[in-house]
């Protein structure tokens, strides 16, 4: 059983339908219940677009929230077959089964609307989207690129990694994959350093970012313009844009020291980039072409990351929150509107233990054990 | 119908969320979340809502600036940036009203950053509103909420620091100087003959020079609470350049009046369409009808800065007349039969910036460059020099130095 936490941009009523408030500084729960109303479920998981959200309570009920229908505020709950991955596309609501079909649905009613094949009938494993782009994964490791869902023949175009994938995802304009080998690949526009090349040049196909190789990945996740993921020694690599901090890297010039840092965080450590030392006058950087480490406060380990589009949530495997980056909309659940430029662990979680967490553009979704 | 709009603004404001227009917006490009979220603050703007108004444009304007960063500027529609503009409207207006909360100032830093980042709607209504908002704070203070510390030094420009040391000019690559030819004559001499020349005694009629001759002191007056663009670093092609924003009075304080060793530089800025009284103050040349563009198409920059600002050897695609209003500037220039002795950097971006810092080539690097001819010139107040499309030009500044230049085809 899980308690559902939910803070930042609630414009569209997409985390409290009740709640007219612009957004949500302080977390606050979310009753995911089931049917029957019989208390909280587990969540499986969570898709945020920056005007809606789809709470998946159990696999098999939807609750969808925000701007439905043409309308803010609105709020449905339907039961549908059960789902193994989701999300928000231009177009609507995708949704990967259980049974490996990828399918559009009526986010009001959960209506199937329309289905892409998959590649030599391969089953689908996973759907992520950016801006315009859509990949699905299949059960055979192969990374597809769904196409508009309302042409006559909707037949996935394969994007060529070369080995076999396990999971993907989408940052506004460039795409990462993981390998089960560990490997991370990237494509797409770089002009952020999201690539992880070395380069702000753009990559038309997957290329392995080099500058990881040796290390073994084991989860990878994309915001707006950057790209971070976490090695099996539980090492945090950020690389891309680190105009509001979401790559948990310096934003002005400041020395480090025990004092410094972010002054929303009682964490006793602060975070230090591996290129400066304690006490020297820390560079700014504003983009990271190559992966780097950041060090975590108190060196814990993550076991889940997720970020929004300017900023970035990471949970730890002793079940705390850590969030850095934009915080604006109070995506950063401090209480505060600042932005933080190093991973602070979340007040309002340390008494709680944390399980999930899956961040919207501007907000994020927390599962909180009962 | 009784609005909910501050009094002085009722002149330049539409009076209802009809006269916007935001009907003939693309709704199927913007999508309808975000249409909602426009409207919404616009209905709240005309209700006197303003809290609640300025809540949505602030979301307005935070969703139109990942639209603006995603992929390149130049592919960005439109319709974000004229949305751009409709969200700083509503936020200056909402500022405004909400003095309690926030100053004149403020809701003048919002009109710029739409009029920098925004492209143009109802008749260009942020250029419109920014003059009430400046004629209102000039009312009360005149000096934005943030002071600069330092005392103000040496306010009037004067017109040759005794101390300027001047490079001195090969006589056998001056560039020549001419006084203020024919229509005619300039045609055939110099833009077909693609002749770069120095006209002389033709900007005497503009105010600028005349009888609203610009000093620091003046620029202040004028402009010294608007937001601007400012290069940092030495040059562009360099690692540590980059941008930032900040009002004139700020930049004048920290990189003109200060000894500052960061170089700052208001350059390549359409200054005149953002502040049209300073545009008052020039005329544009009638050379700049010659040619096949349309005079509409006529591109005036704003060049403003301290001694030292370099823009490295470079070419652009249009002729050019660069107008020394206030200050010297050293030019040199290549023509284009000499390109592979400039060392042009490869790649798309690039491709029309040299690779040689022209007073300090690195000649083991760049052997070719030295047997490259060349001409060169003390561009003095007064003048203006033409350069032809395509002719590489370096530019250094030897003391304050204040120029226009016109872009035309």
């Amino acid at each position: 059983m899980g308690k559902l936490y939910v803070f930042g941009y609630n414009g569209f009523g997409q985390l409290r339908p009740d709640r007219s408030d612009n957004f949500l500084v302080h977390p606050v729960e979310l009753e995911a219940t089931e049917p029957d109303g019989d208390g909280d479920a587990l969540v499986a998981m969570v898709t945020a677009s920056w005007s809606s959200a789809a709470i998946f309570a159990g696999k098999t009920v939807i609750m969808t929230q925000g701007f439905l229908n043409a309308e803010s505020h609105q709020f449905r709950k339907f039961e549908t077959a059960a789902v193994r991955s989701s999300v928000w596309t231009a177009d609507g609501l995708v949704v990967v089964r259980e049974g490996g079909e990828c399918v559009q649905v009526d986010p009001c009613t959960g209506q199937q609307l329309g289905r892409w094949n998959g590649p030599d009938g391969a089953k689908f494993t996973d759907v992520v989207c950016g801006e315009s782009t859509i990949l699905a994964l299949t059960d055979t490791g192969d990374v597809t690129m769904l196409g508009d869902v309302q042409s006559i023949n909707p037949t996935p175009l394969p994007v060529h990694v070369g080995e076999n994938v396990k999971a993907v995802c989408c940052g506004k304009e460039h795409s990462l994959a993981l390998t089960v080998s560990g490997r991370v690949f990237s494509w797409g526009n770089g002009s952020r350093g999201q690539l992880g090349h070395g380069t702000t040049e753009a990559c038309n196909t997957p290329q392995v970012i080099e500058a990881l190789e040796g290390v073994t990945m084991v989860t990878i996740a994309a915001g707006g313009w950057h790209s971070v993921s976490v090695s099996a020694c539980g090492d945090l690599y950020v690389w891309g844009w680190n105009e509001a901090g979401q790559l948990g890297l310096p934003t002005s010039k400041h020395k480090t020291g025990p004092s410094d840092g972010c002054t929303t965080c009682t964490d006793k450590e602060p975070s230090v980039s591996d290129m400066a030392q304690q006490g020297d006058n820390v560079a700014e950087v504003l983009v990271q072409a190559t992966p780097t480490i950041v060090d975590l406060p108190t060196g814990q380990e993550l076991s889940k990351i997720s970020c929004g589009s300017r900023h970035t949530a990471a949970l730890t495997k002793e079940g705390q929150l850590l969030t850095w980056g934009w915080g604006a909309y109070g995506q950063l659940g401090n209480g505060q509107t600042e932005r933080c430029e190093v991973p602070c662990t979340v007040e309002f979680f340390k008494q709680r233990r944390v399980t999930d967490v899956w961040c919207g553009p501007w907000n994020v979704f927390v599962q909180v054990d009962k | 119908m009784t609005t909910g709009l501050p009094k002085e603004l009722q002149g330049v404001v539409p009076g209802c969320k009809k006269a916007l227009h935001l009907e003939t917006l693309d709704k199927s490009k913007l999508g309808a979340p975000f249409f909602f979220v426009l409207a919404q603050s616009a209905e709240r703007l005309f209700q006197g809502r303003f809290q609640e108004s300025l809540g949505f444009a602030t979301n307005v304007l935070d969703f139109c600036w990942e639209k603006l960063n995603t992929g390149h500027w130049k592919d960005v529609d439109i319709c974000w940036r004229e949305v751009f503009t409709f969200g700083s409207l509503f936020k200056a207006i909402c500022q405004y009203g909400m003095r309690d909360r926030f100053n004149t100032m403020d809701a003048i830093k919002t009109c710029d950053l739409g009029l920098l980042m925004g492209a143009p709607v109802l008749d260009n209504i942020l250029t419109r509103l920014v003059a009430v908002l400046q004629n209102s704070a000039r009312g009360t203070t005149k000096r934005p909420q943030e002071q600069c510390s330092t005392p103000a030094v040496a306010s009037q420009v004067p017109k040759r620091p005794r101390t300027l040391i001047l490079p001195v000019i090969d006589s056998e690559k001056k560039v020549p100087r001419v006084h203020c030819p024919s229509l005619k004559s300039f045609l055939l001499n110099y833009m077909q003959k693609r002749q770069p020349v120095i006209i002389q005694s033709n900007m005497e009629h503009w105010p600028a020079r005349n009888h609203r001759p610009w000093s620091l002191d003046y620029l202040r007056q004028i402009a010294g609470c608007r937001t601007v663009p400012v290069e940092l670093g030495r040059r562009y092609t360099e690692e540590t350049w980059s941008q930032a924003l900040m009002t004139v009075d700020e930049f004048i304080d920290k990189y003109i009046v200060q000894k500052s060793a960061d170089v700052g530089y208001l350059a390549q800025h359409q200054l005149f369409d953002q502040i049209p009284e300073l545009r008052e103050d020039i005329r544009v040349p009638d050379y700049c009808c010659l040619g096949d563009g349309d005079e509409d198409d006529i591109v005036i920059n704003a060049w403003f800065g301290p001694k030292g600002t370099v823009s490295p050897l470079h070419h652009d695609p249009q002729h050019n007349l660069l107008a020394q209003v206030v200050g010297s500037k050293y030019v040199r220039l290549y023509a284009e039969e000499v390109s592979d002795c400039v060392y042009p950097h490869e790649g798309h971006l690039l491709h029309n910036t040299s690779q040689v810092d022209v007073e300090n080539p690195d000649l083991q690097q760049f052997p070719r460059f030295n047997s490259a001819p060349y001409l060169e010139c003390t561009l003095e107040p007064g003048e203006m020099l033409y350069i032809p499309p395509r002719y590489w030009h370096y530019v250094r500044s030897l003391d304050v130095s204040f120029s226009v230049s016109f872009w035309w085809s």
